[in-house]
């Protein structure tokens, strides 16, 4: 028992929470090693996990801190771009005409759930004492699936964002070109998710707390580089492992199509940040810089493999009933986040290696954190989107740890 | 550090900012079960549902659902209107016909506990959101049953708001909703209602009809009842000089019998798209379309509001009869998407 359970023990529930939730946001703050990095996401967290500025009210203002790059001579060309653009044009669908809406999404057939029940963590429930009956466990799923694809959304408006920002900070005309589309992409993703919520499942959560904290911290950074490497290989690395997992769970056949086209999206995606970031990591930045971006890039991963712990989900089930400490402990050990996080990592840690943010000195804290067993493996330029839906389909999630 | 924030946990959409996505839902059928069922006079009840899946059924005053029952052993679909306001358990109001297949079995057969399918809900005999001046509005028999969830709707947002109906009946006993159109009138001074026996008074004329509804400079009217009544209305008004855009119509086409369909498969080529798309043996125009993943526009599915109109550009239909296409339309070459099929080789400007 650590010095914390101690304190908690005999306390009400709600005050348990609070304190318990308030030491890990201090602990979650205190845990990132660079100084310089913990400064840039300060503001962000303390806006996210202090302020709770994403809990009320209908919109936050988020301040850029960018600049335009505006070419006056139309030259830097980048050829590997330009390609990637050419195919992102070819490539759009269109969300109305390409997806039969006309399915008629029926939570409670099991043969066509949107989250069938061997996703969420029931045994890890009922370890803690927490017996669902059927019904609840049908309702339970379709929570899950809702908070999921709430979440998806809330990251494809982040990410239509910082797509933009991106487009104008890049300088590469022909980033610009490709930086267009993904704008176009990730209208269209939001889009889909929205309509999908709305009209199926009817039902949409809040954005949770720390994929807020990522998101400002990314759209307030005035750096066009740490922007790019947010976005483009981290949160596109967490949406490839958190759209894989559901991917391979659900049998709803609209929602197994919608995320089949955003994932041949966001490969392309990934491809277009890793190109561009391997050049300035390579030829621009010196090597203090480098060194604070492979320390920013490493807590970002393990931010995303810890946090996304769906407290949501929590307060509306089981406050009152469960700790959140416990809820914690649920979750990380739950079948579907194992999953997830190594859906996530085998394809983050291969474009972090190819762009240069990977050195002997961070490569000891990946292994501590026992990330390095990706190492080697096929970074976005070596990979199609059929390669990703292939190695998304192949993959089995063990059983859950309890 | 340790603020306390109240936790929001999910996002309230009422409405939802994608209505515009409302439509293509229609053609989902979802499960409801019959928790009520309340006789209204002797030849009519209204039928309270629940879905199913307890997922909300949000409508908008005026609009309708199509139900779909299994009446020994072969489903018939029928649209009939929510009469209750905004916001309340969706029930409809199913007044019997002579003859009315499907109406004999809501008012004599179904039971609490029923459970069925509907579609929708759909149409657009709508009020404009952000319009707050007068409406008036002409009823005449079971037209009554939008018109009351408009009139109950408008005036829980606004009970200021000036609302006027003529409700045209042959005689007391049929009138329906009786009881909540005297409360509404105990509860709200500006809401005023003039009933109309045609047992007594006959049945009004154009010119009469004019004169009773005589809307205000800016009144929005809303007519529902029986064709010739809206059409003779529909023409005193405009010949009194009231602006066609400000009247709504919402029409009833009887229930239309369906034709015998080709067993082949047919194929329809849809110009705006460039697909070409086989028609399977029983399907609609629309059920093809609609399967190979086209977004056409449709709402009730029974012929009966003319959202899924298409015009045929080559190959010949047959249409479900009756249904609300005009001799006009028909003539320059339109069909009904939901209620048509093809018969040969089709082409169509959709």
């Amino acid at each position: 028992m650590t010095t914390l359970d101690r304190m908690l023990q005999g306390l009400p529930r709600k005050a348990q929470n609070t304190i318990y939730s308030s030491f890990d946001t201090l602990r979650m703050m205190g845990s990132v090693g660079n100084l310089k990095v913990a400064a840039s996401m300060a503001p962000s967290a303390f806006r996210g996990l202090v302020l709770g500025t994403a809990r009320e009210g209908d919109a936050v203002q988020m301040p850029g801190h960018h600049a335009a790059h505006y070419t006056l001579t139309y030259g830097d060309e980048f050829p590997e771009m330009y390609d990637l653009y050419r195919r992102a044009v070819a490539n759009q669908w269109n969300g109305d005409r390409d997806l039969d809406w006309s399915i008629d999404v029926d939570p409670e057939n099991p043969e066509t759930a949107v989250m069938p029940l061997d996703y969420p963590p029931f045994e890890g429930l009922e370890a803690k004492g927490i017996r669902l009956n059927a019904k609840e466990k049908l309702r339970f799923a379709n929570d899950v699936a809702a908070w999921t694809l709430s979440q998806f959304m809330h990251g494809e408006q982040g990410a239509l964002y910082a797509a933009a920002q991106v487009t104008e900070s890049v300088q590469w005309l022909d980033g610009k070109f490709y930086g267009a589309t993904q704008v176009m992409d990730e209208g269209r993703h939001l889009e889909v998710f929205l309509r999908y919520l709305d009209t199926k499942l009817q039902k949409v959560y809040t954005i949770n707390d720390n994929l807020f904290v990522i998101l400002d911290d990314l759209l307030t950074d005035g750096r066009w580089d740490v922007k790019f490497l947010g976005m483009q290989i981290m949160v596109e690395g967490l949406a490839l492992g958190a759209f894989g997992t559901m991917y391979n769970f659900t049998r709803e056949p609209l929602l197994k199509q919608l995320l089949k086209y955003v994932i041949q999206d966001e490969a392309r995606h990934v491809h277009y940040g890793v190109l561009a970031l391997r050049e300035h990591i390579s030829k621009a930045l010196s090597p203090a810089e480098v060194r604070e971006r492979e320390d920013w890039a490493y807590e970002v991963a393990l931010l995303m493999r810890n946090r996304f712990l769906s407290h949501e989900i929590y307060y509306e089930w089981f406050e009152g009933r469960l700790s959140l400490k416990d809820w914690d402990e649920i979750i990380l050990n739950a079948r579907s986040m194992s999953a997830f996080r190594h859906l996530m990592f085998m394809r983050l840690i291969p474009n972090l290696e190819y762009i240069g943010l990977m050195s002997e000195r961070i490569k000891a804290h990946y292994a501590k954190a026992g990330l390095t067993s990706f190492l080697g493996g096929k970074n976005a330029t070596q990979l199609s989107a059929e390669d990703l839906l292939r190695d998304i389909s192949d993959y089995k999630a063990p059983p859950a740890v309890h | 550090m340790f603020f306390s924030h109240p936790r929001r946990i999910t996002l309230p959409r009422p409405a939802g900012s994608a209505r515009r996505w409302a439509t293509p839902a229609a053609i989902t059928a979802r499960g409801v079960r019959v928790t009520d069922i309340r006789r209204e006079t002797d030849d009519a009840v209204t039928l309270t549902l629940a879905t199913e899946d307890g997922r909300p059924l949000p409508f908008r005053a005026g609009q309708y659902l199509t139900h779909c029952f299994n009446i020994d052993g072969a489903e018939v679909r029928r649209a009939y209107s929510l009469s209750v306001a905004e916001g309340e358990p969706p029930a409809c109001t199913v007044k019997l016909l002579p003859g009315g297949l499907v109406s004999q079995y809501v008012v004599t057969r179904l039971k609490i506990g029923a459970r069925y399918r509907v579609l929708g809900p759909s149409g657009d005999f709508v009020l404009t959101p952000g319009e707050r001046g007068p409406l008036v509005m002409l009823a005449a028999g079971s037209g009554i049953t939008p018109i009351i969830s408009l009139i109950e709707t408008a005036l829980r947002a606004d009970p200021q708001r000036r609302v006027r109906l003529l409700y045209i009946n042959r005689d007391p006993a049929r009138t329906l909703f009786d009881a909540r159109l005297r409360a509404a009138q105990a509860r709200y001074p500006r809401f005023e209602w003039t009933p109309w026996y045609t047992a007594s008074a006959g049945r009004p004329d154009a010119a009469r009809l004019a004169e009773l509804l005589q809307p205000e400079i800016d009144a929005q009217i809303y007519l529902c009842g029986p064709q010739p009544l809206m059409d003779a209305a529909t023409a005193g008004l405009r010949a009194a000089g009231v602006a066609a855009a400000r009247i709504r119509r919402e029409r009833f086409i009887p229930a239309p019998r369906h034709q015998q369909r080709p067993t082949a498969p047919v194929e329809i080529r849809f110009l705006r798209s460039g697909r070409t798309i086989v028609q399977r043996p029983g399907e609609s125009i629309l059920e093809a379309g609609l399967r190979a993943g086209l977004a056409l526009p449709f709402s009730c599915t029974v012929g009966g509001c003319g959202h899924c109109r298409v015009r045929i550009r080559d190959g010949e239909v047959c249409l479900d009869e009756p249904n609300c296409l005009s001799a006009d339309e028909r003539a320059a070459g339109w069909t009904l998407a939901c209620s048509a099929c093809a018969l040969t080789p089709l082409t169509v400007d959709a």
